[in-house]
């Protein structure tokens, strides 16, 4: 696999392994998620995913709804409420004397009640349809500008992986267990460095959680042999952990990890668990 | 003049038919008929999945007519760039599902029992668009069969049922690393299987 595919599948991972968690976060996240995709290679990656999601329903065996659900969706498209249509009300036969007149007038009475109602019911219908329209933009715009800030910024981090893997002339150094006791493990840990000797992508696997009362802390020596910090973190079972910045400390010859006092120390205070100061330039 | 709205043939290029996309800026010029159309087109397979979320045919219909309120009010929303329709329709139908679900709070019961029942109003529909979409679900269905059962249950418990990879961690049990690699490997996987059909949606 060369740096690009690399980058590539790095990309894919954090698009694919989280996609259905925003989804789930976001009642609106379809056109919300793929705004953030920026560059032609993270967008076609993120559309595709979206559309993995929009076959999955596909599988089911299709339930047809009642015919009443789509008469009574037409109606609301047009902001009749169909259960408040009036029924008409017929002229009695053969009615005559007080009647001739006193039922019309109570028919008239009804005609104009009824109406009166059905008017004022179609126009609370109305306003509640555009009252929920109204609310359903404002909430999808609410929800969409946090889930597109958080998106932006995993998508940053991303494409900061994918900036320093596909440079030319990235330099590549592997790290290596210096105990015992993690030679025969899958440990692996590699160090991506771009060119600039600023930006760098650190990616480990197979590293135990640490202690409860410890942090593991990433540590850049330099060629004056001063250590500098470049942060702690913790592992989690089975996931892999990626550590990126866009600056490294001048006259950086080595990268170590050690095992500190929560929150870190200003300076290495055990052995090294692992280092790596053997440097290879990739074209 | 603007071409008629007729039956759809899921796929068609025929010229005389609207596809989704043109169905949806039909929509855009409050062109009822169109919603109609795609109510016909998707509102089976919009019912099925909100059915299969919340294990109620009721709620489904009203979740259905939600969904294609929302579609009504919001067409100029839609972005063909990002999505294809139907894909937009899932994820408005499923998003309203899934919020109904969590408002009751009984999200493992009803997942399951959707799961269990076999509802008498699933239908077989015909029509040349139907056994387009027809074959469109078979291939689902085999590409979901293939899966292993423990990352087509986190598929499954992320879709249906709405829940984050953390919370299936600690509803099953299984490690939150776990959860995480089975549903990257089941989304490559299907990612992969569906070339043909993302294709046909790009």
């Amino acid at each position: 696999m060369n740096q690009v595919q690399e980058g590539f599948a790095v990309m894919e991972d954090t698009l694919a392994g989280d996609l259905l968690d925003r989804l789930n976060e976001s009642p609106m996240p379809g056109p919300g998620v793929a705004e953030v995709s920026e560059g032609e290679a993270g967008e076609i990656l993120l559309r595709s995913y979206l559309e993995v999601v929009g076959l999955l329903p596909f599988e089911l065996a299709p339930m047809e709804p009642s015919p009443a659900t789509k008469e009574r969706l037409l109606a609301r498209l047009n902001g009749v409420d169909t259960e408040g249509e009036v029924a008409a009300v017929l002229p009695m036969k053969g009615a005559g004397g007080w009647r001739s007149w006193a039922l019309p007038l109570a028919a008239g009475l009804v005609f104009a009640l009824v109406g009166l109602s059905g008017w004022q019911r179609l126009h609370v219908e109305r306003q509640q349809v555009e009252i929920a329209r109204l609310s359903d933009h404002l909430r999808e715009e609410n929800l969409q500008s946090a889930e597109l800030a958080r998106f932006r910024q995993e998508l940053g981090v991303a494409q900061a992986k994918l900036a320093v893997l596909s440079s030319s002339g990235v330099e590549v150094c592997r790290l290596h267990p210096l105990e015992e006791r993690l030679a025969g493990t899958p440990l692996t840990a590699t160090l991506f460095v771009a060119p600039d000797h600023q930006r760098w992508y650190l990616r480990i696997d197979g590293l135990e959680p640490s202690p409860e009362d410890r942090d593991y802390q990433l540590w850049f020596t330099t060629d004056e042999g001063a250590q500098v910090s470049a942060g702690t973190f913790e592992p989690q079972p089975g996931i892999r952990i990626e550590l990126t910045s866009g600056t490294m400390p001048g006259g950086t010859v080595a990268v170590s990890v050690t095992l500190e006092p929560l929150g870190g120390s200003p300076e290495p205070s055990s052995p090294p668990l692992l280092y790596g100061d053997e440097v290879m330039r990739i074209l | 003049m603007q071409p008629s709205i007729t039956s759809h043939n899921a796929g068609s290029n025929s010229p005389t038919q609207l596809d989704d996309k043109e169905l949806m800026r039909a929509i855009v010029d409050r062109r009822q008929e169109a919603v109609a159309e795609l109510y016909d087109r998707y509102s089976g397979m919009l019912t099925a999945l909100a059915y299969r979320v919340l294990g109620n045919s009721q709620d489904a219909e009203e979740i259905l007519q939600e969904t294609f309120l929302q579609v009504w009010n919001q067409a100029a929303r839609y972005d063909p760039k990002r999505s294809s329709v139907s894909t937009w329709l899932v994820l408005i139908g499923r998003s309203r599902a899934i919020d109904r679900l969590r408002s009751r709070q009984v999200q493992m019961r009803t997942v399951t029992a959707a799961q269990q029942e076999n509802p008498s109003s699933h239908t077989s529909p015909t029509g040349v668009g139907n056994v387009l979409l027809q074959e469109r679900r078979q291939r689902l269905g085999q590409e979901m069969a293939r899966l292993p059962a423990e990352q087509r249950q986190v598929l499954e418990l992320a879709f249906y049922g709405g829940r984050t990879q953390s919370e299936i961690a600690s509803q099953t049990g299984i490690p939150l690393g776990t959860v995480k690699t089975r549903t990257l490997l089941a989304m490559k996987k299907m990612r992969k299987a569906l070339q043909e059909e993302i294709g046909d949606l790009l």
